[in-house]
Order: structure tokens, then C-alpha cells, then sequence
């Protein structure tokens, strides 16, 4: 567990809490500060789960791009409408996403894996006119499902299970059919409906490090945590854009404020996984911070600044 | 296959009486996310009816549209309840999950009482001289279809098509930010634009966006630009629709009754609609009808309104767009005197004022000559200002006599009808109208001073503004350069500039020094004799009203936040901020004003704003608010502003938001001063008072939020106060004495703050001397930059705020040259 939990303040520490407390504090380190800021504006960062490499897209979800964890040696994955709800494989060598490609004003989808090394793109489905999901890895990343109306569709992805994988019982996984979460299986091809809330829609899904818990948005609602069979449910307030601590103990989300137009305000808030208490990590700096990412040594907290179309990393006290 | 918003829960309400032979094809394969703008009652417009609850109808309305009448795959909708609150973050992410092939965004504007026009703004911006359109395109060409069709839809104008960024920021070679300036176009993967149609914050504009059909009218539009941007032929419908208006003074007519081949549209009353958005059975109308369904070509149309000659017409319909016949209804109520000046009783009728009549509606003018007469005899000339406003010229009335004006019921209106004059305004056509009043003594009183200021008092500021304030109106001609000085005990003159104001029936001075007065010592404020009221009356003696000085201070270093000599392009109307509520819009306003400024600081120009409370209103507050957050000051600075004060005892308080992103705000200050006046919030000893998300405190550096204005109970619900030079300062005493003033005793450059910084920082430099100063920014190539100041300084500390706005990212060097002395510094912009 790298990130740190202070009893005491540091003179060099900028604390930062959104909540008295006498309880351990969430720290960090200074301001803010630039990993990537070039030309082409990026934005929605997520760490490699080895920590070594982190993945971003442009505005409008157009590319991807990878960057080692200082912020240098920028790659070009693909220029393809990819950047939308792409993840990482277990082994930090791929990204499953799902493509767009636009025909006669209409919009046709693939989905598609891309190898983060040689930028080779394997292409799993035939282009659609609709996918109202987005894919998941699955079966130890040798599967990406996709939930329809029809069930669970499943699509080989050529990567292999190693072999303590393959000792281990098959893991479910879960997805979003919008207005259900969904817990599925393979081979079996099984899913569940495990929803909280009988009339809801859900966006921006999270499975916990350790395969715990789900991190969940109710469209027009709150940002909830439960376990992955659907009991425990936590309400953490109103939040966005939920990602993880790599130990689970913590989800990242943020505030965010707008004026119909543009968001006006946003900071980043670690809450504790029951709720108990929430940390705003970005109330000493007026950036407008959106998609917070914490990277696998728990050491940093990769963020984009939307209006200056640049990724932002904070450092957490050690 | 075809589905509905997964947000929506009840059932789908269908549309009411539209008919089509047969579904419309060529939508399948498409789907559309419609994004009704802004949540539950947010963005609110005038009669408490906000763009949020109106957008919400339309898109619901274009749903239905799509879903009933075409092959369309999806349509799905941000909101589908006035309850529903969704932020930006959540809509985007809905339509970029699911895929969808278009993003709309439905909105209204916001503004001043008499703007009022349709936008249209796809993701776009400007690189290497061209207009840039987002990928996947599509915005740009659904826009420019909308364009021609809503506008002409809703019978207002356009501002045009623009991308998004080019509207918020111009047309530059390159934008330093190359990505869409809207969030929903930012954001979202699919082809998207956001129209806004028509401003909530006109009268005429949001009385009828009260209207359920009025916003099918603009669904119907949309609905008809979708189909073009897919290719797909307009279905043909019938849509005749319209206003109901009074043919004499051009109001909308509520109650009316329409009928169109069998159909019956009647317009919203206030029985029907206007009661849930006015206490005023009269305040609201609208007049507006919508007929569907008609068949093509001729058909007849007759309308009636209680206390209207029926009307019928004919509407030629169409039915490959609106059929528009507006319909002008005749009163059958006999005209009637509606005002008069002076008013029945009045003994105070100045002969040099004309007496005005105004009629209900336009007049036979020789009919109206021909009842006319006055007891006792005068003569009072005619004279008509179109045919519904009468001048009688008083300037052979004697002075404290009793006059009757008499119009007998011989005068009829204008109209075809040929209505008998209703002149004891009984309803009925018949009847004198009878005008009692006197006429006042002659004024042979000179003007009096009412006040000066400063006047036995002690004055701890080097240039305080002499105000003297009359108890009626000056003649200009009066007045000048020589009739108002300060002068020392030596009796000379303090050098200085005046200027004479009239705000309603009086005249007032101010005068500016610009020379420092001196601690501890005495002066006198002198009004030479001689200046005249408007009838010639002469006051000869001069007046004198002394005062001192204590220590006086001067500003030792400032930050100007606005001085509004380039405009006040950051500022808002006070309608355009949600939190200004109470108001009569109408009467409420904000601008630049270029004839009062303050003279003191050599201002060019200010911002002015207009009042006018609705005194009915609960709560009354104009949030005149500043949309930057640049530049910074300190909290334990001054806050300061010169305001020219109306003297109604209304109130303006500062308001800030400080680094806790809190909102702050001094106590009121009461205007009950005529002219200008320097208000300073010590924000380091000065009360705080939290508002909004406020807590009292002032926590670490702020920025400006708005000028805030409120009622005072009983003073006058209209007027106006004008702003100028804001700034944060640190003073300095000026005082020479013994313990001397903290003058740096070299050249000095510090170190600039913040920094790094985006986009403005401040410079602080310090001269011993007063000096020819000259800031330069270079590159780290050595190549100059910018000019950041040039001029001539005094003693003391400077502080230089520099906006980098147009500069990239990078270090930079900025260097300070005065006489033979240089020093340079560097800073760092990251943007």
C-alpha cells in the first residue's frame, strides 16, 4: 500500500480535507503539476495497471495515446474515434475499446484491441450500426464480452492466460447494459442482473483493484459503492467519474460544478470506501479537475485540466 | 428498432390531433440524443418560467415527433422531469456510452430586455486562418440547415452560425485552443451543435415561450431540420398559427377564440396560464394560436375576443412549412382618456409645462379639436403626437389660476368604426371628460445648496470629491470652471476639474481635485454666486464650507480590476445571472457609460447600471457579476470603487469569491449620496458577510465576483448607479513629518505573483523617484515579446497586473528600465 495516510501534518504538506476530522488524512504534496501538455489537447488519463506507461485520449474521445509515467515518450496508438471507455489489459500490453466510424451521418461501431507496443490494431467485431455498450475484458483478458439484448456475445481476443491464471477459478465480469449492471460469465455466457435500484440508468461502472466492489454512477443521481453481489450499497454523494486506490480502499470521483455551458468548477475527492470520510485533494488549486486515475504504486494522481487541454499529476505524501 | 429515452418512465404522451398518411422513412439507422439545456428551474427567466423548464418541453416535444411519425432507430433525452438534475459530465457520458449518432443541444438566451434572437454553435475553432469543424462532422451542416428554418419558425432574428469557439473568442489566425468551447461539443464523440432559441429574458419573447404550442412550434422546426440533415423529404401538414393582437395598440389579445376548418384554438388567459406566473390578471399576454391538420390552401378564419369586433380572414395554408396570419382585432369599447399630466386636482401645473392627455386609442384629431375647450378662456394650442397623445401648450396660463379642460362626447377614434368618445369612462360611449387643475405661483426663489461635502468634517484621503447638491435644477449656463474650488489657508486654489449633473429635479456639482491636499490642515470648499435655476432666479452669494485634514493617504499600490475604458466585455447583463431576481426587466439594464465618469482618475468611460424593482417581489437583488477570475488580490488589501450614487437609499454591496471558492460579500452600503463617491471595503477589518456558499471569512487570495444591488423599503424602485475604477489598493500615509514615509530607497523589481501563472500575474517594482518607466517581456530567444508598461511612475510601490492571454505557454523574461538602471526577471505562463 503506497499511498499514505498521515496522523501527523507535515509542514511540507498542503492538507487538504473537505471534512474535519480527527481520523488519519489523505495528503498531497504541493500544487499540481504538468505531466503532458502539447499541442493536441489530452484528456481522460488512466496508469497501466504495471504503472508503467499511462494511456489518454483528445477531445472528443478522438485517439489514444500513450505516455511513459513522467509524462515523456508520447505514442500515437491509434487516430481512430477510440478514445471513449477504453481499458487496459492485466498484463499493461493492450487496450480494448470500442471504434466508431461515421457513414452517411451515422455512426458504426467495432470493437477492437489495440497492442500498446507495435500500435497494432486486432479488430473483434464487424462494424454496427448499434452498440449501446461498451466492452470488457473477461476470462483473464483471453475474452472481450459485449452485453445486447441479446445476451452476453463473447470475441477471442489472442491473448493467453499464464499459467497460475489458468489454476485459478474463472473470475465474472461486469458491465453496464445502461439501465442494469450486469454480472456475467464465461464460458458460460451467464449474466445477472444485479442492479441496486429497480428504475435507473448507470454510467461510468468501476470494478475494485481486488475484485470487491463496483463504483457506479446513477444518471441524474449519486455516485454509489457495493459489493459485486449486489448487497452493501453505499451512497458516496453527488460524483463523478469513479476510479480506484489500488488497494480498494478508497474510490476517486469528482465534484463537479457547471453552468449549463462549461464546467465551472471540479475537484477531485477521495472517499472512503464505507463512506465514512471524503478528502478534496484539489482545494488548494483552481484547476478544473476532471478523471482522476491513481496510479498502481499509489504514489500519484494523474487528472486532466479540460480547459487547458493538459494532464495534471498530483503527488501524494509518502 | 425503435426505442425510447431510457430515462423515461411514463408513458410516452402522444401527439396531440398530428396526422400523417404513413410513417416517414429514412431515419432508420440513426439515432439522436436530445439534450434539453440546464436542469429542474435553472437559468431563470422572467415571470419565474426558467430556460430549463421550457427546454425540457421542446425536446420532449421533438421526441415525440420523431418516435411517432418516422422509422428513427433511438431518441433519447437528457432530461425527462422537471425534477431530473443532470449535470454536464453526465450528459455527455450517457450519449458517448451509448453510441448515439447525434448530440442536440436545446437552449434559450439570456440578456437585456430587448435582446432577442436564435444562435446556432457547432465544435469548432480557428487554425491556419480557417474554421475548423470536430470530427465526426455534421454540427456545422445541421446548423446551417437550422438556421434557415427556426428563425423563420419563430419570426426572430439570427446572430448567425458560428463555431463555438469562434463566437466566445473571435476570429484569430489560430486559437491558442484548438478544441471546441462548449462543453456538450467538447465532450461528446458524435456530430453535435447547441441552438439557442430566442432570449427567456424578453418580455415579448417569454410570454410567449409560456405558450405549450409555442414550443411544439419549435419542435415542429427542429424536427423538420433533422429530416433535412438526413435527407428526408418534409411530410406534408397543414400548421396555420399566429398572434391575436389589438389592432389599436398592437397588445396580444387573451381569450381569443380562433377557428380554422371546424378547429377552435383559443389563447391563454389568464384563467388559463398566466395566473401560476403573475399576480397581474393584465401583466401577461401572449395572443398566440396553432392549428394543425388544416388542409392545403384557402381556408376561412374567424376569430372573436370578448370586447372585440369579431374578424374573419382567410389563411392561404401550406403544408410544407407554418402558414403565419397574424390577426388584428378591432376594440368595440369606446375610447377613453387614459392619463393626464398634470392630474385631476393638481395645483402645482408650471406654465412653462405643456399639459398632456392620452387616449386609449388613436383619435379623430378634428373631432377631438372640435369637443375641446377650457374654462376660463386661454389660449392653448393643439398639438397631436400621432393620434393617441395631445400637448396643450400652457405658455399663456396664468400664474396660481383655476382651469377646466373639457372634451364632450362629440370626439370619436380613429377606427372604421367610428367609436364615440367615452369621456366620464363609464364604459359606455357618452360623457364629458372634465381635467381640473390649478396653476402654481410663479418661482422667483433662487436655488438653494442643500449640501457640500466635505463640509466640518475630516477628510483622510489626498483627493476627496467635493460634492454640492442643489434643491432644483441649475442652469447650466451658470455654472462654470471658476464657480466651485477648494482653497487653502493661504487661500490658494487647489487646481481641479468640475463637472454639473441633473438626475431627476435636481442639479448637483462634483469637483476633482487634481492636486493632493496636504495633513493636518484646513481648507475651504468655495461655490461662487451667481448660478441660476431653469427660470432665471439668481442666487449671488457665495458659498464656503471648511474642513481638515487629518493624515492623509494615498495609494501606495494597486491592482485594477476594472477601469472600463476598454469596455466591459467580462461583465454580464444583471439579467443573465440566475441570482438576479425582483426585477422589472424592462427597466433594468447594464452598460457602458461615456458621459458620467470619473474625472479623477481622467475615466473615459464606466458601467452604468439601471433599476427597477418589482416592489412586489420577495426577495430583490441584481447580481451585476464580473465572469473572470483574474486578476488576484489579497485579502487583507482595500477594495475599492468610485460610485456615482442616484441618492434613493437603494443599496450595492461588493462581492468576492475567495480561494476556498466561497462567496463573500461587504455589508450594503446605502445610496443616499448624489453624484460620485469613493467607497472603500477594508477587507482586512471590514465586516464580511457570507452569501450563497459563503461563511464570513476571507480565505486566501480573491477575485471580483459582481457589484450586488438591493431594495431599500420605500426609497424609489428605480434609478441607477454608475461604477467605475475598481481596484484592490494598499495605501500609504503621505504625510511628511518626522517619522518620514516608507519610500524605497532604490530601484527595485520583485519577483513576480503569482507564478507561475495563467493567464495574469502582477508586477511589483518599487522607485525612490518619480521616473520614466518602461517593462519589457522578452523570449528566452531574447526576441521582445510585449510592452507591458511605458510611462511615467511616482515614489513609492507599483504594482503592474499583466494579462498574457495571448502569449503560449513558456518562461519568460520581463525587465524593468528606468534611467540607466535595468533589471530583469523571469516568470512562467503555463496555460
Amino acid at each position: 500500500m503506497k499511498y499514505i495516510m498521515l496522523r501527523s501534518f507535515s509542514t511540507l504538506a498542503l492538507l487538504l480535507f473537505l471534512f474535519t476530522s480527527t481520523q488519519a488524512q489523505l495528503s498531497v504534496k504541493g500544487e499540481p503539476k504538468i505531466l503532458i501538455k502539447t499541442d493536441t489537447p489530452f484528456q481522460n488519463p488512466v496508469w497501466s495497471p504495471d504503472g508503467s506507461r499511462i494511456a489518454f485520449t483528445s477531445h472528443r474521445y478522438q485517439g489514444l495515446w500513450t505516455a511513459n509515467a513522467d509524462g515523456k515518450q508520447i505514442e500515437l496508438v491509434t487516430n481512430k474515434d477510440a478514445g471513449y471507455g477504453f481499458s487496459w489489459s492485466s498484463d499493461s500490453e493492450s487496450i480494448l475499446t470500442r471504434l466508431s466510424e461515421t457513414v452517411n451521418r451515422r455512426r458504426n461501431h467495432a470493437i477492437a484491441v489495440y497492442d500498446v507496443s507495435s500500435k497494432s490494431e486486432t479488430q473483434l467485431s464487424e462494424f454496427r450500426s448499434e452498440m449501446p455498450a461498451l466492452p470488457r475484458w473477461a476470462q483473464f483478458d483471453e475474452k472481450a464480452v459485449l452485453i445486447t439484448d441479446a445476451g452476453v456475445e463473447t470475441f477471442e481476443t489472442g491473448k493467453q492466460a499464464d499459467v497460475r491464471q489458468k489454476a485459478m477459478p474463472n473470475a465474472p465480469f461486469y458491465v453496464l447494459k445502461q439501465d442494469q449492471i450486469a454480472k456475467g460469465m464465461v464460458p458460460e455466457n451467464s449474466v445477472s442482473d444485479i442492479s441496486p435500484f429497480d428504475e435507473a440508468t448507470y454510467l461510468n461502472l468501476s470494478v475494485s483493484p481486488d475484485g470487491q466492489k463496483l463504483a457506479f454512477e446513477v444518471y441524474g443521481g449519486n455516485l454509489y459503492v457495493m459489493n459485486v453481489d449486489g448487497t452493501g450499497l453505499i451512497d458516496l454523494g453527488r460524483l463523478n467519474n469513479p476510479s480506484w486506490s489500488p488497494d480498494s480502499r478508497f474510490v476517486l470521483a469528482n465534484s463537479i460544478k457547471d453552468d449549463g455551458y462549461n464546467f465551472t468548477q471540479a475537484d477531485i475527492i477521495a472517499s472512503r470506501v464505507d463512506g465514512s470520510e471524503s478528502f478534496n485533494l484539489t482545494a488548494s488549486t483552481n484547476l478544473i479537475a476532471l478523471n482522476p486515475s491513481w496510479s498502481p504504486d499509489g504514489q500519484r494522481i494523474a487528472f486532466d485540466v479540460p480547459n487547458e487541454g493538459a494532464i495534471y499529476v498530483l503527488e501524494l505524501i509518502n | 428498432m425503435k426505442k425510447i429515452s431510457t430515462t423515461l418512465f411514463a408513458l410516452l404522451v402522444l401527439l396531440g390531433g398530428t396526422t400523417y398518411a404513413q410513417e416517414i422513412t429514412g431515419l432508420n439507422g440513426f439515432s439522436i440524443f436530445l439534450d434539453q439545456g440546464h436542469s429542474q428551474t435553472e437559468n431563470m427567466g422572467l415571470y419565474n418560467y426558467s430556460e430549463a423548464e421550457k427546454t425540457l418541453r421542446v425536446g420532449l416535444a421533438l421526441r415525440d415527433l420523431l418516435l411517432e411519425l418516422t422509422d428513427i432507430d433511438t431518441v433519447y433525452t437528457a432530461r425527462t422531469t422537471d425534477s431530473d438534475q443532470i449535470g454536464l459530465s453526465q450528459r455527455s457520458d450517457l450519449a458517448n456510452s451509448l453510441g448515439v449518432d447525434f448530440y442536440y443541444s436545446i437552449h434559450s438566451d439570456a440578456g437585456g430586455p430587448t435582446a432577442n434572437s436564435t444562435l446556432f454553435m457547432y465544435g469548432g475553432w480557428r487554425e491556419n486562418g480557417q474554421t475548423v469543424e470536430k470530427n465526426p462532422k455534421g454540427g456545422k451542416d445541421f446548423s446551417d440547415i437550422m438556421e434557415t428554418v427556426l428563425p423563420a419558425a419563430l419570426r426572430i432574428g439570427s446572430r448567425g452560425v458560428f463555431a463555438d469557439r469562434t463566437f466566445y473568442q473571435g476570429f484569430p489566425t489560430n486559437h491558442d485552443n484548438d478544441w471546441p468551447y462548449l462543453s456538450v461539443n467538447r465532450r461528446t464523440n458524435m456530430a453535435s451543435m447547441l441552438s439557442e432559441a430566442g432570449f427567456h429574458t424578453n418580455p415579448f419573447q417569454q410570454q410567449r415561450n409560456l405558450n405549450a404550442d409555442y414550443k411544439r412550434l419549435e419542435a415542429q422546426a427542429s424536427f423538420w431540420v433533422v429530416l433535412e440533415y438526413l435527407g428526408v423529404e418534409r411530410p406534408p401538414i397543414g400548421i396555420a398559427t399566429g398572434v391575436v393582437s389589438d389592432a389599436d395598440n398592437g397588445l396580444p389579445v387573451n381569450g381569443a377564440t380562433i377557428s380554422i376548418n371546424g378547429q377552435d384554438y383559443v389563447t391563454d388567459s389568464y384563467a388559463s396560464l398566466f395566473n401560476q406566473y403573475s399576480n397581474d390578471p393584465d401583466q401577461l399576454r401572449n395572443g398566440f394560436y396553432y392549428i394543425e391538420n388544416l388542409p392545403e390552401g384557402i381556408n376561412e378564419v374567424i376569430t372573436s375576443a370578448p370586447g372585440f369586433y369579431s374578424d374573419t380572414t382567410d389563411v392561404d395554408v401550406i403544408t410544407t412549412d407554418f402558414s403565419f396570419k397574424d390577426i388584428g382585432l378591432i376594440s368595440s369599447k369606446p375610447p377613453v382618456v387614459t392619463s393626464t399630466s398634470p392630474v385631476e386636482g393638481d395645483t402645482t401645473l408650471n406654465p412653462s409645462n405643456s399639459i398632456v392627455i392620452n387616449f386609449s386609442r388613436n383619435m379623430d384629431q378634428a373631432s377631438v379639436i372640435g369637443a375641446f375647450s377650457i374654462e376660463p378662456e386661454v389660449t392653448a394650442p393643439l398639438v397631436w403626437s400621432g393620434s393617441k397623445k395631445l400637448f396643450i401648450q400652457t405658455s399663456a396660463f396664468d400664474y396660481e389660476t383655476e382651469y377646466t379642460i373639457t372634451i364632450d362626447s362629440t370626439a370619436k377614434d380613429g377606427s372604421v368604426y367610428q367609436h364615440g368618445f367615452d369621456g366620464d369612462a363609464d364604459g359606455n360611449a357618452g360623457g364629458d371628460f372634465v381635467l381640473n387643475f390649478k396653476t402654481g405661483p410663479e418661482d422667483i426663489a433662487p436655488p438653494k445648496v442643500t449640501s457640500i461635502y466635505p463640509f466640518n468634517t475630516i477628510v483622510d484621503f489626498v483627493r476627496p470629491i467635493v460634492s454640492i447638491v442643489f434643491d432644483e435644477l441649475v442652469d447650466t449656463n451658470s455654472i462654470d470652471a471658476s464657480s466651485v474650488t477648494i482653497l487653502d489657508s493661504s487661500q490658494n486654489e487647489i487646481a481641479g476639474e468640475y463637472a454639473l449633473y441633473n438626475v431627476g429635479e435636481q442639479s448637483f456639482i462634483n469637483f476633482f481635485p487634481t492636486e493632493d491636499l496636504i495633513s493636518n490642515a484646513d481648507y475651504i470648499v468655495r461655490l461662487k454666486g451667481g448660478f441660476k435655476d431653469l427660470n432665471g432666479n439668481i442666487s449671488p452669494n457665495d458659498r464656503e464650507a471648511p474642513f481638515e485634514t487629518q493624515e492623509l493617504s494615498a495609494i501606495n499600490t494597486q491592482t485594477i480590476i476594472s477601469d472600463f475604458e476598454d469596455g466591459i466585455s467580462p461583465w454580464w447583463l444583471p439579467q443573465q445571472s440566475g441570482s438576479t431576481t425582483g426585477i422589472v426587466t424592462e427597466g433594468t439594464d447594464s452598460g457602458i457609460d461615456t458621459t458620467i465618469t470619473n474625472l479623477l482618475t481622467g475615466s473615459a468611460s464606466a458601467l452604468r447600471v439601471d433599476y427597477e424593482w418589482d416592489v412586489s417581489a420577495g426577495t430583490k437583488l441584481i447580481r451585476e457579476y464580473r465572469n473572470s477570475s483574474s486578476p488576484k488580490f489579497s485579502n487583507t488589501s482595500k477594495l475599492q470603487a468610485y460610485v456615482f450614487g442616484d441618492g434613493s437609499e437603494n443599496k450595492f454591496r461588493f462581492m468576492v469569491r475567495d480561494g476556498s471558492s466561497q462567496l463573500e460579500g461587504s455589508e450594503w452600503y446605502t445610496v443616499d449620496w448624489l453624484g460620485w463617491k469613493l467607497v472603500t471595503w477594508d477587507l482586512a477589518s471590514d465586516p464580511v458577510v457570507g452569501w450563497a456558499n459563503g461563511d464570513g471569512t476571507l480565505n486566501g487570495s480573491l477575485y471580483f465576483d459582481s457589484f450586488q444591488l438591493t431594495y431599500t423599503e420605500g426609497s424609489n424602485p428605480s434609478g441607477f448607479f454608475v461604477f467605475d475604477d475598481l481596484r484592490a489598493v494598499t495605501l500609504l500615509v503621505t504625510s511628511i513629518d518626522d517619522e518620514g514615509i516608507n519610500l524605497p530607497t532604490e530601484i527595485t523589481l520583485n519577483q513576480n505573483y503569482p507564478n507561475p501563472f495563467n493567464p495574469s500575474t502582477n508586477i511589483e517594482f518599487g522607485l525612490p523617484n518619480r521616473s520614466e518607466v518602461r517593462i519589457e517581456l522578452y523570449d528566452m530567444l531574447g526576441r521582445k515579446v510585449d510592452t507591458i508598461f511605458e510611462g511615467t511612475k511616482s515614489p513609492g510601490v507599483h504594482i503592474i497586473n499583466y494579462d498574457a492571454s495571448a502569449l503560449a505557454s513558456g518562461m519568460y523574461i520581463y525587465r524593468l528600465v528606468t534611467g540607466n538602471t535595468a533589471i530583469s526577471k523571469k516568470m512562467m505562463l503555463i496555460k
